[in-house]
Protein backbone atom coordinates (compact mmCIF):
# COMPACT_ATOMS: atom_id res chain seq x y z
CA UNK A 1 0.00 0.00 0.00
CA UNK A 2 1.73 3.35 -1.01
CA UNK A 3 2.19 6.11 1.80
CA UNK A 4 -1.00 8.11 0.44
CA UNK A 5 -3.45 5.21 1.16
CA UNK A 6 -1.52 5.07 4.20
CA UNK A 7 -1.74 7.98 5.57
CA UNK A 8 -5.49 8.29 4.71
CA UNK A 9 -6.45 4.88 6.75
CA UNK A 10 -4.39 6.52 9.28
CA UNK A 11 -6.04 9.26 9.72
CA UNK A 12 -9.50 7.50 10.13
CA UNK A 13 -7.75 6.34 13.47
CA UNK A 14 -5.70 3.29 12.14
CA UNK A 15 -2.54 2.80 14.01
CA UNK A 16 -1.78 -0.01 12.29
CA UNK A 17 -1.42 1.97 9.37
CA UNK A 18 0.68 4.47 11.15
CA UNK A 19 2.94 2.24 12.79
CA UNK A 20 4.09 1.05 8.63
CA UNK A 21 4.68 4.92 8.06
CA UNK A 22 6.54 5.21 11.21
CA UNK A 23 8.57 1.84 9.74
CA UNK A 24 9.42 3.49 6.32
CA UNK A 25 10.16 7.09 7.25
CA UNK A 26 11.89 7.09 11.10
CA UNK A 27 15.41 6.51 9.86
CA UNK A 28 15.08 9.85 7.10
CA UNK A 29 13.54 11.72 9.56
CA UNK A 30 16.06 10.96 12.42
CA UNK A 31 18.57 11.72 10.37
CA UNK A 32 16.91 14.98 8.72
CA UNK A 33 16.71 16.06 12.30
CA UNK A 34 20.16 14.79 13.27
CA UNK A 35 21.47 16.84 10.38
CA UNK A 36 19.45 20.13 11.23
CA UNK A 37 20.49 20.32 15.11
CA UNK A 38 23.98 19.56 14.46
CA UNK A 39 24.37 15.79 15.95
CA UNK A 40 22.36 17.11 18.79
CA UNK A 41 22.05 14.84 21.97
CA UNK A 42 17.98 15.42 21.50
CA UNK A 43 17.76 14.90 18.10
CA UNK A 44 16.16 11.32 18.79
CA UNK A 45 13.44 12.87 21.02
CA UNK A 46 12.52 15.77 18.73
CA UNK A 47 12.12 12.69 15.89
CA UNK A 48 9.99 11.40 18.20
CA UNK A 49 8.11 14.22 18.31
CA UNK A 50 7.80 14.86 14.96
CA UNK A 51 5.91 11.26 14.81
CA UNK A 52 3.54 12.30 17.72
CA UNK A 53 3.14 15.04 16.25
CA UNK A 54 2.28 13.70 13.06
CA UNK A 55 -0.16 11.10 14.44
CA UNK A 56 -1.83 13.93 15.65
CA UNK A 57 -2.03 16.43 13.09
CA UNK A 58 -3.00 13.98 10.52
CA UNK A 59 -6.05 15.90 9.81
CA UNK A 60 -4.16 18.61 8.75
CA UNK A 61 -2.52 16.11 5.64
CA UNK A 62 -4.71 17.01 2.84
CA UNK A 63 -3.10 15.03 0.33
CA UNK A 64 -2.11 17.68 -1.99
CA UNK A 65 1.50 16.79 -1.20
CA UNK A 66 3.42 13.71 -0.82
CA UNK A 67 3.16 12.65 2.78
CA UNK A 68 7.32 12.12 3.12
CA UNK A 69 6.72 15.90 2.08
CA UNK A 70 3.96 16.53 4.75
CA UNK A 71 5.77 14.70 6.81
CA UNK A 72 9.34 16.88 6.20
CA UNK A 73 7.51 19.92 6.86
CA UNK A 74 6.11 18.67 10.55
CA UNK A 75 10.27 17.75 11.26
CA UNK A 76 10.91 21.42 10.15
CA UNK A 77 8.66 23.12 12.25
CA UNK A 78 9.62 20.99 15.36
CA UNK A 79 13.17 21.79 15.00
CA UNK A 80 12.36 25.12 14.26
CA UNK A 81 10.35 25.22 17.73
CA UNK A 82 12.77 23.51 20.00
CA UNK A 83 15.68 25.75 18.39
CA UNK A 84 13.25 28.63 19.11
CA UNK A 85 12.89 27.45 23.02
CA UNK A 86 16.33 26.63 23.89
CA UNK A 87 16.89 29.79 22.39
CA UNK A 88 14.72 31.87 24.52
CA UNK A 89 16.41 29.51 27.53
CA UNK A 90 19.61 30.18 26.54
CA UNK A 91 18.40 34.22 26.73
CA UNK A 92 16.93 33.84 30.02
CA UNK A 93 19.91 32.37 32.07
CA UNK A 94 22.67 33.64 29.90
CA UNK A 95 24.22 30.57 28.66
CA UNK A 96 26.19 30.25 25.92
CA UNK A 97 25.33 28.62 22.64
CA UNK A 98 24.27 24.90 22.71
CA UNK A 99 26.56 23.44 20.70
CA UNK A 100 30.10 25.28 20.98
CA UNK A 101 31.66 22.97 19.18
CA UNK A 102 29.95 24.03 16.17
CA UNK A 103 32.25 27.23 16.28
CA UNK A 104 35.49 24.76 16.02
CA UNK A 105 36.57 23.24 12.85
CA UNK A 106 34.25 20.53 12.22
CA UNK A 107 36.94 17.45 10.95
CA UNK A 108 39.25 18.64 14.34
CA UNK A 109 36.10 18.53 16.44
CA UNK A 110 34.07 15.74 15.43
CA UNK A 111 35.43 12.52 17.18
CA UNK A 112 38.79 10.78 18.46
CA UNK A 113 39.63 8.45 15.43
CA UNK A 114 40.86 6.44 18.18
CA UNK A 115 37.60 5.99 20.02
CA UNK A 116 35.11 5.85 17.03
CA UNK A 117 34.52 4.75 13.43
CA UNK A 118 35.16 6.51 10.51
CA UNK A 119 31.49 6.54 9.83
CA UNK A 120 30.29 8.20 12.82
CA UNK A 121 33.41 10.76 12.33
CA UNK A 122 31.93 11.46 8.74
CA UNK A 123 28.61 12.18 9.73
CA UNK A 124 29.66 13.84 12.79
CA UNK A 125 31.61 15.97 10.84
CA UNK A 126 28.71 16.89 8.00
CA UNK A 127 26.38 17.70 11.20
CA UNK A 128 28.57 20.10 12.65
CA UNK A 129 29.88 22.06 9.54
CA UNK A 130 25.76 22.23 8.35
CA UNK A 131 25.13 23.47 11.89
CA UNK A 132 26.73 26.75 10.68
CA UNK A 133 24.74 27.74 8.25
CA UNK A 134 22.83 30.51 8.84
CA UNK A 135 19.35 28.09 9.20
CA UNK A 136 17.48 28.73 5.81
CA UNK A 137 20.30 27.38 3.95
CA UNK A 138 20.64 24.81 6.16
CA UNK A 139 17.51 23.65 5.28
CA UNK A 140 17.62 23.80 1.82
CA UNK A 141 21.12 22.13 1.35
CA UNK A 142 20.01 19.07 3.88
CA UNK A 143 16.93 18.53 2.11
CA UNK A 144 18.81 18.49 -1.29
CA UNK A 145 21.64 16.69 -0.22
CA UNK A 146 20.81 14.42 2.66
CA UNK A 147 17.69 13.81 2.28
CA UNK A 148 17.61 14.05 -1.66
CA UNK A 149 14.54 15.78 -2.03
CA UNK A 150 13.82 17.72 -5.17
CA UNK A 151 13.62 21.19 -5.76
CA UNK A 152 9.57 21.39 -6.07
CA UNK A 153 9.64 20.10 -2.95
CA UNK A 154 12.23 21.94 -1.07
CA UNK A 155 10.17 24.99 -2.49
CA UNK A 156 6.61 23.22 -1.11
CA UNK A 157 8.31 22.54 1.99
CA UNK A 158 9.93 25.62 2.94
CA UNK A 159 7.16 27.82 1.05
CA UNK A 160 10.30 29.96 -1.18
CA UNK A 161 10.26 29.81 -4.99
CA UNK A 162 12.09 27.73 -6.58
CA UNK A 163 14.58 30.16 -7.55
CA UNK A 164 15.59 31.26 -3.82
CA UNK A 165 15.84 27.29 -3.21
CA UNK A 166 18.51 27.15 -5.63
CA UNK A 167 20.33 30.08 -4.53
CA UNK A 168 20.38 29.13 -1.25
CA UNK A 169 21.82 25.52 -2.28
CA UNK A 170 24.48 27.51 -4.37
CA UNK A 171 25.40 29.40 -0.85
CA UNK A 172 25.35 26.17 1.37
CA UNK A 173 27.38 24.61 -0.92
CA UNK A 174 29.95 27.68 -1.22
CA UNK A 175 30.45 27.60 2.19
CA UNK A 176 30.40 24.44 3.19
CA UNK A 177 33.34 23.96 0.92
CA UNK A 178 35.74 26.51 3.61
CA UNK A 179 33.76 24.36 6.74
CA UNK A 180 34.66 21.37 5.37
CA UNK A 181 37.99 21.88 4.71
CA UNK A 182 38.38 19.29 1.63
CA UNK B 1 23.33 41.09 -10.55
CA UNK B 2 26.72 39.82 -12.42
CA UNK B 3 26.49 37.65 -15.37
CA UNK B 4 28.40 35.30 -13.24
CA UNK B 5 25.76 35.82 -10.28
CA UNK B 6 22.36 34.84 -12.73
CA UNK B 7 24.05 31.65 -13.63
CA UNK B 8 24.66 30.44 -10.00
CA UNK B 9 21.28 28.91 -9.24
CA UNK B 10 22.24 27.08 -12.60
CA UNK B 11 25.36 25.71 -11.50
CA UNK B 12 23.61 24.21 -8.36
CA UNK B 13 21.51 22.65 -10.60
CA UNK B 14 24.06 21.32 -13.05
CA UNK B 15 26.64 19.85 -10.00
CA UNK B 16 22.94 17.89 -8.97
CA UNK B 17 23.93 15.65 -12.39
CA UNK B 18 21.40 14.28 -14.78
CA UNK B 19 17.98 13.94 -12.68
CA UNK B 20 14.60 15.57 -12.75
CA UNK B 21 16.01 18.78 -11.78
CA UNK B 22 19.27 19.13 -14.08
CA UNK B 23 19.03 22.07 -16.29
CA UNK B 24 16.89 22.14 -19.67
CA UNK B 25 18.49 22.11 -23.03
CA UNK B 26 18.81 25.69 -23.88
CA UNK B 27 20.18 25.99 -19.72
CA UNK B 28 22.16 23.15 -20.54
CA UNK B 29 23.86 25.11 -23.88
CA UNK B 30 23.99 29.39 -21.84
CA UNK B 31 25.62 27.40 -19.43
CA UNK B 32 27.94 25.27 -21.25
CA UNK B 33 29.00 28.87 -23.09
CA UNK B 34 29.72 30.64 -20.02
CA UNK B 35 31.99 28.11 -18.12
CA UNK B 36 33.98 28.06 -21.53
CA UNK B 37 35.14 31.64 -21.04
CA UNK B 38 34.72 31.75 -17.24
CA UNK B 39 37.24 30.13 -14.92
CA UNK B 40 35.82 31.22 -11.16
CA UNK B 41 32.55 29.63 -12.74
CA UNK B 42 33.87 26.58 -13.66
CA UNK B 43 35.93 26.13 -10.30
CA UNK B 44 32.41 26.99 -8.84
CA UNK B 45 30.94 24.07 -10.28
CA UNK B 46 33.70 21.46 -9.17
CA UNK B 47 33.23 23.36 -5.54
CA UNK B 48 29.38 22.48 -5.80
CA UNK B 49 29.79 19.06 -7.32
CA UNK B 50 32.33 18.24 -4.84
CA UNK B 51 30.63 19.40 -1.72
CA UNK B 52 26.80 17.91 -2.99
CA UNK B 53 28.95 14.45 -3.39
CA UNK B 54 30.47 14.50 0.18
CA UNK B 55 26.76 15.70 1.68
CA UNK B 56 25.47 12.81 0.05
CA UNK B 57 28.02 10.60 1.10
CA UNK B 58 26.64 11.12 4.73
CA UNK B 59 26.27 7.61 6.72
CA UNK B 60 22.45 7.44 7.49
CA UNK B 61 22.09 6.67 11.23
CA UNK B 62 20.36 4.01 11.78
CA UNK B 63 17.13 3.97 14.15
CA UNK B 64 17.80 1.83 17.01
CA UNK B 65 15.26 -0.63 18.58
CA UNK B 66 15.42 1.34 22.09
CA UNK B 67 14.11 4.04 19.52
CA UNK B 68 11.54 2.21 17.91
CA UNK B 69 10.05 1.09 21.44
CA UNK B 70 10.05 4.59 22.73
CA UNK B 71 8.65 6.18 19.77
CA UNK B 72 5.70 2.90 19.64
CA UNK B 73 5.46 3.93 23.55
CA UNK B 74 4.87 7.13 23.07
CA UNK B 75 2.09 6.94 20.07
CA UNK B 76 0.19 4.88 22.68
CA UNK B 77 0.02 7.19 25.10
CA UNK B 78 -1.00 10.36 22.48
CA UNK B 79 -3.81 7.09 21.45
CA UNK B 80 -5.07 6.63 25.22
CA UNK B 81 -5.75 7.81 27.84
CA UNK B 82 -3.33 10.50 28.23
CA UNK B 83 -4.20 11.70 24.82
CA UNK B 84 -7.64 12.74 25.77
CA UNK B 85 -5.26 15.46 27.85
CA UNK B 86 -4.30 16.86 24.08
CA UNK B 87 -7.62 18.25 23.26
CA UNK B 88 -7.19 17.90 19.49
CA UNK B 89 -7.10 14.40 20.23
CA UNK B 90 -9.94 14.64 22.47
CA UNK B 91 -12.04 16.45 20.02
CA UNK B 92 -11.20 14.16 17.04
CA UNK B 93 -11.59 11.08 18.48
CA UNK B 94 -13.34 11.05 21.48
CA UNK B 95 -16.09 13.24 19.88
CA UNK B 96 -18.81 10.69 19.56
CA UNK B 97 -18.50 9.29 22.89
CA UNK B 98 -18.39 12.90 23.92
CA UNK B 99 -21.76 13.41 22.58
CA UNK B 100 -23.62 9.68 23.05
CA UNK B 101 -22.61 11.26 26.82
CA UNK B 102 -24.70 14.29 26.36
CA UNK B 103 -27.77 12.63 24.58
CA UNK B 104 -27.09 10.39 27.75
CA UNK B 105 -27.08 13.75 29.97
CA UNK B 106 -30.71 15.00 28.25
CA UNK B 107 -32.68 11.87 27.93
CA UNK B 108 -31.68 11.94 32.15
CA UNK B 109 -32.81 15.26 32.64
CA UNK B 110 -35.88 15.39 30.37
CA UNK B 111 -37.19 12.15 32.10
CA UNK B 112 -37.12 14.14 35.66
CA UNK B 113 -39.07 17.08 34.21
CA UNK B 114 -42.50 18.22 32.94
CA UNK B 115 -43.92 17.34 29.67
CA UNK B 116 -44.51 20.96 28.50
CA UNK B 117 -40.41 20.83 28.66
CA UNK B 118 -39.22 21.95 25.68
CA UNK B 119 -35.51 20.10 25.25
CA UNK B 120 -36.50 16.87 23.88
CA UNK B 121 -34.36 14.16 22.17
CA UNK B 122 -35.83 15.67 18.98
CA UNK B 123 -34.65 18.93 19.44
CA UNK B 124 -31.78 17.87 20.43
CA UNK B 125 -31.20 15.98 16.93
CA UNK B 126 -32.45 18.63 15.19
CA UNK B 127 -30.05 21.16 16.86
CA UNK B 128 -27.17 18.97 15.02
CA UNK B 129 -28.00 19.83 12.23
CA UNK B 130 -27.42 23.30 13.05
CA UNK B 131 -23.80 25.44 12.31
CA UNK B 132 -23.58 27.02 15.68
CA UNK B 133 -25.20 24.46 18.08
CA UNK B 134 -23.02 23.17 20.92
CA UNK B 135 -24.28 19.68 19.93
CA UNK B 136 -22.95 20.33 15.80
CA UNK B 137 -19.91 21.96 17.27
CA UNK B 138 -18.85 18.28 19.05
CA UNK B 139 -19.73 15.91 16.58
CA UNK B 140 -17.78 18.27 13.68
CA UNK B 141 -14.57 16.79 13.28
CA UNK B 142 -12.75 19.91 12.11
CA UNK B 143 -14.18 22.04 15.12
CA UNK B 144 -10.89 23.80 17.11
CA UNK B 145 -10.71 23.06 20.47
CA UNK B 146 -11.33 26.97 21.20
CA UNK B 147 -14.33 27.48 18.64
CA UNK B 148 -15.53 24.14 20.88
CA UNK B 149 -15.28 25.99 24.32
CA UNK B 150 -16.14 28.88 22.76
CA UNK B 151 -19.26 27.34 21.69
CA UNK B 152 -20.05 25.71 24.88
CA UNK B 153 -19.71 28.71 27.04
CA UNK B 154 -21.91 31.32 24.76
CA UNK B 155 -23.59 28.84 22.97
CA UNK B 156 -23.00 30.57 19.57
CA UNK B 157 -20.59 29.11 16.81
CA UNK B 158 -16.99 29.46 16.39
CA UNK B 159 -14.82 28.47 13.98
CA UNK B 160 -15.55 25.00 13.28
CA UNK B 161 -12.17 24.24 11.16
CA UNK B 162 -8.77 23.41 12.94
CA UNK B 163 -6.05 25.68 12.29
CA UNK B 164 -2.99 23.67 11.87
CA UNK B 165 0.98 25.25 10.82
CA UNK B 166 1.37 21.69 9.08
CA UNK B 167 -0.52 21.25 6.11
Amino acid sequence: MDDRRLAEAASGGSREAFDELVRRHQASILNLVRALTGGSADAEDLAQDVFVRAWRGLSGFRGESAFRTWLHRVAINVVQSHRGRASKLRRLFHVGPASPDAQEDPIESAADPGDLEQEVILRDAIDKALATLPEELRIAVTLRDVQGLDYRAIAEITGAPIGTVESRIFRARARLKKELKT
Amino acid sequence: MTACGDKHRMLARLADGSGADAPTVEEQAQLDAHLAECAACRAALDEQRLVAGILRSRPALVPSAAFSRRLASRLDEASGWLGILDWQTWTFRLAPVAAALAIAALLAGTSSTSEGSTTTLDAWTRSVGEPSSVASAVWQDGTSSDALIETMLTGAGGSTRETSDVR
